[in-house]
Order: structure tokens, then sequence, then C-alpha cells
């Protein structure tokens, strides 16, 4: 079943040319879907236009045949999660107080969380492996852990997909590797349709199920992620020449040629 | 300690701090008046000068610097939240420039009316508020944007333009005049019917509750607009009415006392140290803390420096800034 279905979107910032140029792409329910390419590839702005956060000059972007234009904010966040890069916020905020803006779009405006809006907090943070420092300030957190917080901060809208927008920017390597076999565990274990931008090749490679290539605004590959990520490929879409080495099960990996970045 | 136990037992020691000041701070003054003599309902009113100093000269003004203090404080926290600035206040979007030139414009021309128990200056200094919000919005509809730094920059644009005006009648001013708005532009209570109270007060309550029933709103506003509209709020509309309703707020309270500086800055800043930015608790701790602020700064200002007063104005930069400056050094240690 179709979950997002995005007909001839186009859009620009004012005073800009075109960032995305008559896009179609279909995601399935529960797929888990990566968005890959350069900076300025528009993978982060897709994300905003799919959130509602940006408005199409052209074009629409169907959620379960609904024209997203037509589903209010609330409802909109009762289906779709966003997870921005990383951010810090200017007032000090607890761990506990991110996760619950969460609960917003199902509470009324005078309405108090009930016991059940807090067990849903309570495992988004379980999930996320954030559940010791409830009562942690969030600006005395590590990176990792700050992503995390957001992400179960966006698990707390049970959600039925989830986009997130370079989730493992300027993370460490375990903390990467962690974030990734979080989302991959959401994917499996709660049905989440998931929609990642990321620079990360490898990983992508190895935990995400479809891959969609893009560059300037538009999709220059979409599918399995071993059918998607070629060599040539990678070199024509990220200006690098890489090196594919397998492993002994069989997994890809690429490695950037040193000093070998084409120019143009 | 658990962050919703500590909100709960500010938001108890506010109200505690917030009763002492509002029951204790009339019986303090130049003139030592007895709490018996006060309440002695034997003597007829008009011989028992204890309770006509009480009621009518004490009891007014500290209920005046209870209603300011608690506005200047929730406007400061909202315009902190909206315009996510920790040095935003309810000054920022020109509020005080414009009123400021309107009271400085009645002095200057020296009108003497009154309609509905306020003075001319007090009506000119509304009007100004009203006219610098106005020209706040009417930039930001012409620039289609209501994000924060478009708010700031309007603000500021405009607080600069005023006060360059009031500068001008200033300088154009004779003594007296001069002598009238400086006093006006520090900011001062005085002693003003009990009528208007009620009225200020109605308007107050209103607009704090139109302002808590924003209050998870705001929460999410003030870690980041994206961020609020990805959860499902309104943006816009939580923008546009929180301000509209704290600027009107603010402007109603100026016109009576003038620009009383510090207390929409400092007390939502105090408050956020000690419990965080719970919109929920933080406004209605900074009203009440903001009130029992004001009202002991002016108490101190009206007391000890007999047989004359100082603007209140003074007091709360005096008072305010050690206290905001030793609460930022234990912050550190409290972790």
């Amino acid at each position: 079943m179709t979950y997002f279905q995005i007909k001839n979107l186009s859009f620009r910032f004012p005073s800009s040319p075109f960032h995305i140029h008559s896009l179609d792409l279909s995601v399935q329910k529960g797929e888990l879907v990566g968005f890959l390419g350069p900076n300025g590839a528009g993978k982060s702005t897709l994300l905003r236009l799919m959130m509602g956060l940006l408005k199409p000059q052209k074009g629409e972007i169907f959620v379960e045949q609904l024209a997203l234009s037509f589903i209010g904010l609330r409802e909109r966040a009762q289906k779709i999660a966003f997870v921005a890069q990383s951010t810090d916020f200017p007032f000090p905020l607890s761990v506990w107080e991110i996760v619950e803006m969460g609960r917003h779009p199902f509470l009324g405006r005078f309405e108090r969380m009930s016991a059940k809006d807090k067990s849903i907090c309570e495992k988004a943070l379980e999930l996320c492996d954030v559940s010791g420092f409830k009562d942690r300030l969030y600006s005395e957190l590590s990176g990792g852990e700050k992503q995390r917080v957001l992400l179960a901060s966006a698990l707390a809208q049970t959600p039925e997909a989830l986009l997130l927008d370079e989730p493992t920017l300027s993370l460490d390597l375990e903390h990467q590797l962690r974030l990734f076999e979080i989302i991959q565990n959401l994917h499996r274990t709660e049905g989440l349709t998931v929609i990642v931008a990321t620079h990360e090749l490898n990983l992508a490679n190895r935990f995400l199920d479809r891959l969609v290539l893009m560059k300037n605004g538009k999709i220059e590959a979409d599918g399995k992620p071993n059918k998607v990520l070629t060599p040539p490929r990678i070199q024509s879409v990220l200006n690098v020449e890489v090196d594919l080495l397998k492993d002994r099960k069989k997994m890809s990996y690429f490695v950037p040629k040193v000093q070998k970045a084409v120019k143009n | 300690m658990n962050r919703a136990g500590t909100k709960t037992t500010v938001l108890i020691i506010t109200v505690i701090m917030f009763l002492v000041v509002l029951i204790g701070c009339p019986f303090v003054g130049p003139t030592t008046i007895s709490f018996q003599k006060v309440f002695q309902s034997l003597t007829p009113s008009v011989d028992n000068q204890d309770a006509q100093i009480f009621f009518s000269v004490r009891l007014s003004r500290v209920l005046l610097a209870v209603l300011a203090g608690a506005t200047m404080a929730c406007a400061g926290v909202i315009f902190q939240a909206v315009l996510r600035n920790p040095l935003a206040c309810p000054f920022t979007l020109g509020v005080a420039g414009g009123s400021s030139f309107g009271a400085v414009v009645a002095i200057l021309l020296g009108f003497d009316i009154s309609v509905g128990g306020f003075s001319t200056v007090t009506l000119f200094a509304f009007a100004g508020a009203l006219l610098s919000i106005g020209l706040v919005y009417a930039l930001a509809s012409i620039l289609r944007s209501y994000a924060a730094v478009t708010l700031l920059l309007a603000g500021i644009a405009i607080s600069y333009f005023f006060n360059a005006l009031v500068l001008l009648s200033y300088y154009v001013a004779d003594f007296t005049q001069a002598y009238s708005m400086m006093h006006w532009l520090i900011g001062s209570l005085d002693v003003i019917d009990f009528g208007s109270i009620e009225k200020l007060s109605v308007l107050m309550g209103i607009g704090f509750l139109i302002l808590l029933s924003f209050s998870r709103e705001l929460n999410l506003l003030s870690a980041g607009e994206e961020l609020a509209k990805a959860k499902g709020v309104s943006t816009v509309w939580v923008i546009v009415i929180s301000i509209m309703t704290a600027s009107l707020m603010t402007s109603a309270v100026v016109a009576l006392t003038g620009p009383i500086a510090f207390v929409g800055l400092i007390i939502p800043h105090i408050y956020r140290i000690w419990i965080g930015n719970d919109h929920r608790f933080l406004l209605p701790c900074s009203a009440l803390g903001g009130a029992a602020f004001l009202t002991l700064c002016d108490t101190v200002a009206r007391s000890f420096f007999g047989p004359t007063e100082v603007p209140v104005g003074v007091f709360t930069a005096l008072i305010g800034v050690p206290v905001l400056l030793w609460l930022l050094f234990h912050r550190r240690t409290k972790g």
C-alpha cells in the first residue's frame, strides 16, 4: 500500500532557482528508505515538503491518498514525525520536557498528560535507549544522546511515518551505528515507514532497504542499495571516485580514493 | 531533585512570598501605622488616620505595583519565548518608545483634560504604545513574515525612531516640562483610585488567562518554530495572539506607570534558571514573582528616602541586577 505519493513536485525558495524539479516518488507503507546525494541535492528540502513545513510551488504530496495540504497541522503531526538535524535550544529544557512535546498533537488545549500519554513517552525513551536521563538537561548531553532524545520526542507522537534529516551528522562511529540500529529496530518491531536523509553511504547500504539517489533536485537512481550504489554512479553523483570492497559476508563497502576527488 | 517536584515547590514558595509582600508592604512607610488601629471598626473611618493611610494611600499603590509587576513579568516571558531571545523584554517591540513619545507630547502640549478618570498623559501614552505595536505589525505584514528576526528588527527600528522623537521633545521642552518628562520616563507608581485598579485587574486577568491557555504551544515555540510546526502548532496564530495580548497588557500598564525597566527582563530569567522553561509554571510564577518584586522595590523607593520619593524604576535595576548575577553564578554549582 502506498503511503507517500509525490506527484510532479517543484519547489524553490524565494529569489532562488528551482531546488526540486517536477519530482515523482512513491513510498510504500512500512518501507525503510534512504535519501542520498551531495549537499544541495534537495534531500532535506524534500523531507520538509513531505512534513508540510514548506509549501511546494507546483505538484502535490499525498499521504494515504489524501493531499497533504488538506490535512491539518495537528492531524499531520499525529501521522508523521520529523526529526531535524540536532539543534540546540535557546532556553534550558530537560529530556522529559522535550519528549513530552511529542504528545502535543493529541492533547486538547486544557488537557493534561494522562497515564497513557506518560507511558507512551516512557516507551519512546526506552526505544531510543535514553530512559536513564529523563531529568537531565538536554544542553548537557553528548551529540549522540541529543539525537536520540530528539528521536524519542518524535516517537512520542506515535507516528506512522518517521522522517529523519541527517540524524548521524557529527556523531562518532559508535553512535552512528547505534542510531541506525535503533532506526532499523523501529522499522522491524514497530512497522514504521522510515525515510532517512543521510551522507553515510556504507551505513545506508547496510541498514536501509531502498535508496533514492538525488542530485540537483532530481532523482538519479532509485531501488535496492546494491543496484543503486555502484562506483560509476557514485562518481557521477557525488563527484568522488570510490573503490568497492567486499567483506567475507559479501557486504559491499565504498572507500573514497585518496586525493582523487574529481575536479569539474 | 525531580523537576516536576521542583516546579510545584517553587510555585508554592512564590505564592507565600507574594502574600507576605502583599500584606506586609502597606504597613511599611514613612508614617508608622498600627495593625490594630487599621482594622478597628469602632472608630469612624474619617477619624481613623491609620486606616486612611493604609487603604487609600498605600494599599491602592501596592495593588498597582502588583498589577504592573505581574504584567511586565508575564509579558517578558511571552516576548522571550516567542522571539526565542533571552534579551527580549516587554519593550522590545517598541511599546516603551511609543508610550514615552505619547506621554512626552502630552506634557509638552500641556493639555489637562481627563477621560474616564485617566489623565492626558496616560491616554497619550496608551495611544503611543498602540501606535508602535501597530507599526511593528504593519512592517511585519508588509514583509510577509512574523518570524522572530523580522519582529525583533521592526521593534528595534520603531523603538529607536520614537526614542529620537522623545529626545527631540525633551530638548525643546522648558525646565518644568523636562522634569516631568524625566520623572515619567524613569517609571514610577502613584496612588490611583480603586475604580481604575478594578478595571485594570479585570483586563489583566483576562489577558493572563489567554496567555496561560497557550502554555504548551509556548513551550514548543520557544524551542524552535520548525519544531513547533512539526509537532502540530499553528505557529503564526500563536505568535500573533500571544504577542498582541502581551503588548496590549504592557501598553495599559506602561500608560499608567511609565516604562519601569528590568522587571520584565529579570523576573522571567530568575524563574527560568530556577524551574526551567515550562510555561504552565513559568507564567504564574513570573506573574506572582514580578508582582512581589515590584511591590518590594516600590516600598523601598517610597519609604526610606523621606521626605522625597525616588521613582521605582531606579530600584528595579539596582536591586534586580545583583539578584540575577547571584543566580547566574550559582547555576553552575547547582549543575
